[in-house]
């Protein structure tokens, strides 16, 4: 699909429209002075793709360390600030924004049919504070690193001596209001500014999982900023409510932690699963399957989000009966995660599957979401938690849904939104290469941790039994493999923004908004107010092969909206 | 096609006022949850006392009653300013400036008869003392922040009152400001209640 053998006359039309969002105004101070959502998401996605270098250098960095009982290339003290390292950047830095900060500012408007967000200047506001929370992360360590866990659980943080905890706690509890504020700004977004036809469920299932991660941001985060903000002044004071000394509870920390996190946790997946609804729909080419399902189950994992978080906690030493509550409602998690599973496979059943890179990446998700899913079963499970944990069953089980689900996710839905981004064609061969070592790579990786932490190999140690080493090395090897798999990533798109060909406007055949204008975007969007239909009617997009890119068939495209006007005039909505 | 650019509300200053009141709501919620944390997480360790400490040591002082002064003055700095936004409604433009002027000054009255209570507090008990100080210093230190950033909305208001800006069918400024000012009371209400029964 990249290649280009004869002039097209499409590109013509690239020169007749000069005015994108890229080229509208040029030099550094109109990028980070921009009120524009489209420059804003690419300016996150940059600070997150290097976010996720560095974090993924420490990763790599560990799993070395790890390839031997014992040392093998740096202290347990300096192991210890790696894990924390990357899982703090990992969580807060990257998995958290990648898809509403970075994805979802570039998209929510334009599919959604509106000029802009809500309130621009709070969505840039919102990036600068994103840059402030990395600078102090990174100026932690500078004052002597962290070794806490990206959890800070207490006593241990009041009491460490890196001298970085607190640079950290402030850069995470900063992070926060950058979440809130995108949130917030979402909501409304969504709420008041939908244009004249785009009624609730017309919207894109990728809107639905932004709207339902913004009611978590927006309702969660200000508890982890609070938890955060006793816990600075506790570190400083030497005393506070978390200090049982002074008669404060330390498991009050955890209970405060996991009522944000737990909700963080889909913060994470409830949009990179709103991504896999788009890919499997447009590169099926096929109506998705059961709608209205999948966007209440997004609500309804919202929902539950909040009813769950004492499933981090069964080994505290919290009541009997509160774990036993807390082991059943975590159990329903899995209806609207199955529900929307189910969904996605009978949207590919007769679907036409295009195998491009982003569908590609959302089989990998089906795939590793199932067993990342299914795994947080065992864990649910009371008994068997106790087994398993804080051993390696649990690193595995969350590796498999923040990484091998949310992250492959974003990077599927960056090849996906990339020719709209860009306005640049990738290498599908080598974006498909990419995708498969890194999935290669993941599955050595992790699976081989479920069989550790089942054997009872517990999380974070440094030193362990010789019989381990098997799988350390198998594991290590796979993180090694996954490296190279996103350097290929990496070089694709590098290349692609080298050399790549021009995109069309609709490379793909989707019919929600954002296909509808030029690639990349025009400054505002759109220039007039655009139309809305049904994103999943697929039927009237016709392949241009002197565009390489789908375009509508007018003929189709009405009598497509008479029978729905029709419809509608059944239903006595007009 | 024309019809259909009317009905954007990207286009409408009206969708956008509303737009604008929604997104302060759903601030002053987080705000809100900000405070109901702290509040819980205050409850939790006021009711379990480990080790049979006592929550106020004998002989430690109360409340003090600059407190009560000082909600006295956030109340009728509400008030001040509820009656500037029914000003401008009625179109007394004069009576509305009048109103957003005591408005803040009362706001700042406020926060000075803290500060009193503050230092009344700090005679007896520094906050390291024992977690009734610390847990009185970091929570209202919590709503005096907030409350600061109410304060300097409330001199914006004044300022455009007195410059003429707000009119009976544009003062949106007032709106947002009061929705903000007055969730700080409601919280500053509920703060206080439960200090003052938590020092019992």
């Amino acid at each position: 699909m990249s290649t280009v053998t004869a002039p097209r006359p499409h590109a013509v039309d690239h020169v007749d429209v000069p005015d994108n969002y890229l080229t509208h105004s040029r030099g550094f101070l109109s990028w980070i002075l921009t009120l524009d959502h489209k420059r804003i998401g690419v300016m996150y996605m940059g600070a997150v793709l290097v976010s996720f270098f560095v974090g993924g250098t420490f990763a790599l960095l560990l799993r070395t360390e790890l390839l031997t009982p014992g040392r093998t290339i740096v202290s347990a003290d300096t192991y210890n600030q790696f894990f924390t390292l990357h899982g703090a950047i990992m969580v807060f830095l990257v998995i958290i924004p990648s898809i509403p900060a970075a994805l979802g500012n570039f998209v929510l408007p334009i599919m959604l049919g509106a000029k802009d967000v809500a309130f621009p200047r709070l969505n840039l506001f919102s990036f600068w504070l994103w840059l402030a929370g990395a600078g102090f992360t990174l100026y932690s360590l500078a004052a002597g690193g962290f070794d806490t866990g990206w959890t800070f659980y207490t006593p241990y943080s009041t009491t460490t001596t890196t001298g970085g905890v607190i640079p950290v706690l402030t850069g995470v509890f900063i992070l926060g209001f950058s979440s809130i504020f995108t949130g917030l700004n979402f909501i409304v977004t969504v709420h008041k500014l939908r244009p004249p036809g785009m009624t609730w469920f017309r919207m894109p299932l990728f809107l639905w999982a932004l709207y339902s991660t913004a009611i978590i941001q927006v309702l969660a985060t200000p508890v982890l900023a609070i938890t955060l903000c006793l816990l600075i002044v506790e570190r400083l004071l030497n005393i506070g409510i978390f200090n049982p000394s002074m008669g404060g509870d330390p498991v009050l920390y955890q209970h405060f932690f996991w009522f944000y996190s737990h909700p963080a946790v889909y913060i994470m997946i409830v949009p990179a699963m709103g991504i896999i609804s788009e890919l499997i729909a447009v590169h099926a080419h096929r109506q998705i399957f059961g709608y209205r399902f999948i966007a209440f189950s997004s609500i309804a994992i919202a929902m539950f989000s909040f009813l769950v978080w004492g499933h981090h906690m069964f080994t505290s030493g919290q009541s009997g009966l509160m774990n036993t509550i807390f082991s059943l409602i975590s159990f329903s998690v899995a209806i609207p995660s199955a529900v929307k599973t189910f969904n996605w496979t009978m949207t590919l059943y007769k679907g036409t599957i295009s195998l491009t890179a982003p569908m590609m990446y959302a089989l990998a998700f089906l795939f590793l979401f199932t067993i990342g899913g299914l795994t947080g079963i065992h864990l649910a499970t009371l008994n068997t938690d106790v087994h398993l944990h804080d051993t390696y069953f649990v690193v595995a089980h969350f590796h498999y849904v923040m990484m091998g689900s949310a992250l492959i996710a974003m990077i599927g839905g960056l090849h996906h939104w990339w020719p709209k981004m860009t306005g640049k064609m990738y290498d599908e061969k080598l974006a498909i290469a990419g995708c498969i070592i890194i999935f290669i790579g993941f599955n050595l990786t992790f699976f081989t941790q479920f069989m550790l932490g089942s054997q009872g190999m517990p999380r974070r140690y440094y030193d362990y039994q010789p019989e381990f080493q098997v799988y350390h090395v198998i594991s290590t090897i796979g993180s090694y493999i996954m490296g190279i798999g996103f350097l290929t990533t990496a070089v694709c798109f590098v290349q692609s923004l080298r050399s790549g060909a021009p995109a069309p406007a609709n490379p793909w055949g989707g019919r929600s908004l954002e296909w509808q204008c030029t690639s990349p975007p025009p400054h505002d969007n759109f220039k007039t107010t655009p139309r809305v239909g049904n994103p999943y009617d697929f039927s009237m997009l016709q392949w241009n092969p002197a565009e390489k890119g789908y375009d509508v068939d007018p003929a189709r495209e009405a009598a497509a909206f008479a029978a729905e006007m029709q419809g509608e005039h059944a239903r006595g909505h007009v | 096609m024309a019809a259909l650019e009317e009905r954007d509300p990207f286009n409408s200053a009206l969708s956008r006022e509303r737009a604008s009141r929604m997104g302060m709501w759903l601030f002053v919620l987080v705000v809100g949850l900000l405070f109901a944390a702290a509040l819980l997480g205050y409850a939790v360790v006021r009711v379990s006392p480990s080790a049979g400490r006592e929550w106020r040591p004998e002989g430690t002082t109360g409340l003090p009653w600059t407190l009560l002064a000082s909600t006295i003055a956030l109340l009728a700095s509400s008030l001040a300013l509820h009656r500037s936004l029914v000003a401008v409604r009625q179109g007394s433009l004069a009576a509305c400036t009048r109103s957003a002027r005591a408005a803040y000054w009362l706001g700042v009255a406020f926060v000075i008869l803290q500060g009193l209570a503050w230092w009344t507090m700090w005679q007896d008990v520094r906050i390291q003392d024992n977690l009734y100080a610390w847990t009185f210093y970091v929570l209202t230190a919590l709503h005096v922040f907030h409350v600061l950033g109410g304060i300097y909305a409330l001199g914006v208001v004044a300022a455009r009152a007195e410059a003429g800006q707000y009119r009976p069918e544009s003062h949106n400024g007032i709106v947002l400001c009061s929705i903000y000012w007055h969730s700080l009371d409601a919280i500053w209400l509920v703060l206080y209640a439960t200090l003052w029964i938590g020092s019992r």
